[in-house]
C-alpha cells in the first residue's frame, strides 16, 4: 500500500511548480516587504487577485496542526461573513494529512487577526494557484 | 415502566437525541478522514459537540475537550498517565470504581502511595482532614463531584484550591454531576473534568471524555491514526489529537451534541430544580413510611436526583427485584461499583435501593413509587 501513498517529488509537475513559486514569491513578501505589528507582519497578499498565469486566481489556504483548530476558524469566519471552504491540505504543503481553510488572499489579515483572538491556531499560510482546477495537487 | 434509574443511565433522552443518531448513522463519513461532504458533516458535528461542551463546563477553548469511550476511560486515561513510581495521589471513600480501581492498580504495581479520605455515615466529608492528607509528593487528587450512591455533591471549588496550594492537579468526575449540576472549571480551578455522555447530558452510551484547563498535559495512551501529521512518527502533541487516536464515535457525539444542546436550550438550573422537586418529593414520601432508612443526600452545597435507601433489614436486591417484577419499577440496587462507601454507610452487606430521577420523570411516577414501596414495607 505505501507505494500507492502519493510522494512528496514535485519535478516535472507543472502545477506544484506553480505552487512552489507563487509560495516562495507568498514568503519573500510576507518575510521582508510587509510592515511589522507586535512582532508578525501585516499580510497584505501581493498575490491577491494577481493571476500566476493570465486568468488564473490565487487562493489561500490556511494550514493546521489539528483538525479542531480548522473547523473553529471556519465556523468563526463564516460567522463574520468570510467566505472559507474547507479542504484537504495538499500534499505539497506538508508531509501529512490534514484539512486546511481555502479563503481569499485579501482576508488572510483579518482571519489572522480572528484566529488570535480566538486562540485558534495556524500552522502556515500558503497561496495556491486556482484551487478549482482538476489538475490541482494530489491528495492524502 | 418507571425508570428511576438515571444515575446509571438516562433512559428517556430528548427525542433530539435519537433523531441526531439515525441521521449521523445515514450521513457521516470518517470523522477527521477525508475532507468530502460526508466527512465534513461528522467532523464539524464533532466539533461542535467540543465547542458546546466546553461552553457548558467553562473549559478554555473546544481543543481541549477530548473525547472517550466513556468517564471510565477518560479517568483511566488520567490517571495512568500522570502517576507514576514515587508519586501521592488522593481520593475520597465516595469514589466509584472507575477512580478506585486504576489508583489501586498503581498502588499495587507502581508503588503509587494512594489516601483515601473516609466519608462520615452521614455521607459528609471533612475538608480539613482532606488537607491534612497532603504530602510533599501529592501529584494528583481524583474525586467525584457526586457519590454515586447517595447522591451527595462535594466541594469540588475548595478541594481544587487545597490541592493547588500543595501543588497538585485535581481531577473530578463528574459521572453525576455533568449536565446536573453547572461546573465551572474556570472559576472552580478545576484541572481535568471527566464526563459521562450518557447520563445527565443525555447523550448516547459510548460517549464521554475530558475537559482539560490550559497547561495541563497528559501522556498519550494510544497511538494511531488521527488524519492529520500522518508522516510523524509519533502521536501529535497537540490536543485533541494526541489523546484521541482511531476514528472517533461520531453518531454517538451527534447524539450528545443534541443532548447538550437541549441542555443548553433548557436551561441546567432549570432541569436541575425540577428534579430536586422530584427528589425531595421521594424522600419526604419514602420517610413516611415504617422501616425505610435513607441515606445521605443533605450535603451542604446540594444534591443530585438520587435517594438511596433500604426497606427494614430487607436485602436491597430483593426489594429492587419486587419493585421491578411487581410494580415495574426500574432502580439499583447492590454494591453500586462504590465499594468504600457502603463500607463508609454500613451497608455493605445489605446494598442500598438507589432511586435515582430525571427531569423526564413526573411527580405521579414518584408517588406510584412511594406507594410500591410502603407495600413492600408492609408485606
Amino acid at each position: 500500500m505505501l507505494e500507492s501513498l502519493p510522494t512528496n517529488n514535485m519535478s516535472g509537475n507543472l502545477t506544484l511548480g506553480c505552487f512552489q513559486l507563487a509560495r516562495l514569491l507568498f514568503l519573500l513578501g510576507h518575510a521582508f516587504f510587509l510592515p511589522v505589528r507586535e512582532g508578525h507582519p501585516i499580510f497584505d497578499c501581493p498575490f491577491c487577485h494577481v493571476p500566476a498565469h493570465p486568468g488564473e486566481k490565487i487562493d489561500c489556504c490556511l494550514t493546521f496542526g489539528s483538525h479542531a483548530d480548522a473547523f473553529a476558524l471556519h465556523e468563526c469566519a463564516r460567522a463574520h461573513g468570510y467566505s472559507t471552504r474547507i479542504s484537504t491540505t495538499p500534499r505539497a504543503i506538508q508531509a501529512s494529512c490534514g484539512v486546511g481553510l481555502l479563503v481569499e488572499c485579501g482576508d488572510v489579515a483579518h482571519l489572522e487577526e480572528l484566529a488570535r483572538r480566538e486562540r485558534i491556531d495556524m500552522e502556515d499560510i500558503v497561496p495556491l494557484p486556482c484551487q478549482i482546477d482538476p489538475r490541482r495537487d494530489k491528495y492524502c | 415502566m418507571i425508570y428511576f434509574d438515571n444515575a446509571a443511565t438516562t433512559r428517556m433522552k430528548p427525542p433530539q437525541v435519537a433523531e441526531a443518531v439515525a441521521a449521523a448513522i445515514n450521513d457521516f463519513g470518517g470523522v477527521g478522514r477525508g475532507v468530502h461532504e460526508a466527512s465534513l458533516d461528522a467532523g464539524l458535528t464533532v466539533f461542535r459537540c467540543r465547542r458546546a461542551l466546553a461552553t457548558l463546563f467553562n473549559a478554555p477553548d473546544a481543543k481541549r475537550v477530548v473525547f472517550a469511550a466513556n468517564v471510565t476511560e477518560a479517568l483511566n486515561v488520567v490517571i495512568s498517565g500522570l502517576l507514576h513510581r514515587g508519586d501521592h495521589a488522593i481520593t475520597t471513600a465516595a469514589s466509584h470504581n472507575s477512580v478506585l480501581r486504576p489508583l489501586f492498580r498503581k498502588a499495587d504495581e507502581e508503588q503509587v502511595d494512594v489516601s483515601i479520605l473516609s466519608v462520615s455515615r452521614d455521607a459528609s466529608i471533612d475538608y480539613d482532614e482532606y488537607e491534612r492528607l497532603f504530602k510533599p509528593t501529592t501529584r494528583l487528587v481524583v474525586v467525584t463531584h457526586a457519590s454515586n450512591l447517595t447522591g451527595d455533591v462535594y466541594d469540588v471549588a475548595r478541594m481544587a484550591r487545597i490541592a493547588h496550594e500543595h501543588g497538585a492537579l485535581i481531577c473530578i468526575d463528574t459521572a453525576q454531576t455533568a449536565g446536573a449540576v453547572p461546573l465551572d472549571m474556570a472559576r472552580d480551578g478545576l484541572d481535568i473534568v471527566a464526563f459521562t455522555g450518557h447520563k445527565s447530558l443525555y447523550g448516547p452510551q459510548g460517549t464521554g471524555g475530558l475537559a482539560l484547563a490550559e497547561g495541563v498535559d497528559i501522556p498519550s495512551f494510544k497511538e494511531g491514526g488521527t488524519g492529520t501529521h500522518s508522516y510523524d512518527r509519533r502521536q501529535p502533541d497537540f490536543y485533541p489529537e494526541h489523546l484521541e487516536a482511531g476514528t472517533l464515535n461520531a453518531h454517538g457525539i451527534a447524539g450528545l451534541l443534541a443532548g447538550v444542546s437541549y441542555l443548553q436550550d433548557k436551561g441546567i438550573d432549570s432541569l436541575a430544580a425540577q428534579v430536586h422537586e422530584l427528589t425531595e418529593r421521594f424522600e419526604e414520601g419514602a420517610l413516611g413510611i415504617e422501616g425505610i432508612k435513607v441515606y445521605g443526600g443533605h450535603a451542604d452545597i446540594g444534591r443530585t436526583g438520587i435517594v438511596a435507601l433500604n426497606v427494614g433489614e430487607l436485602d436491597s436486591g430483593t426489594v429492587a427485584d419486587a419493585l421491578g417484577h411487581d410494580y415495574g419499577i426500574c432502580v439499583r440496587a447492590g454494591a453500586h461499583c462504590a465499594p468504600l462507601m457502603h463500607r463508609a454507610l454500613g451497608t455493605d452487606t445489605q446494598g442500598a435501593v438507589r432511586f435515582s430521577f430525571s427531569s423526564f420523570n413526573t411527580p405521579e411516577e414518584v408517588d406510584a413509587g412511594i406507594r410500591a414501596l410502603r407495600e413492600i414495607a408492609r408485606a
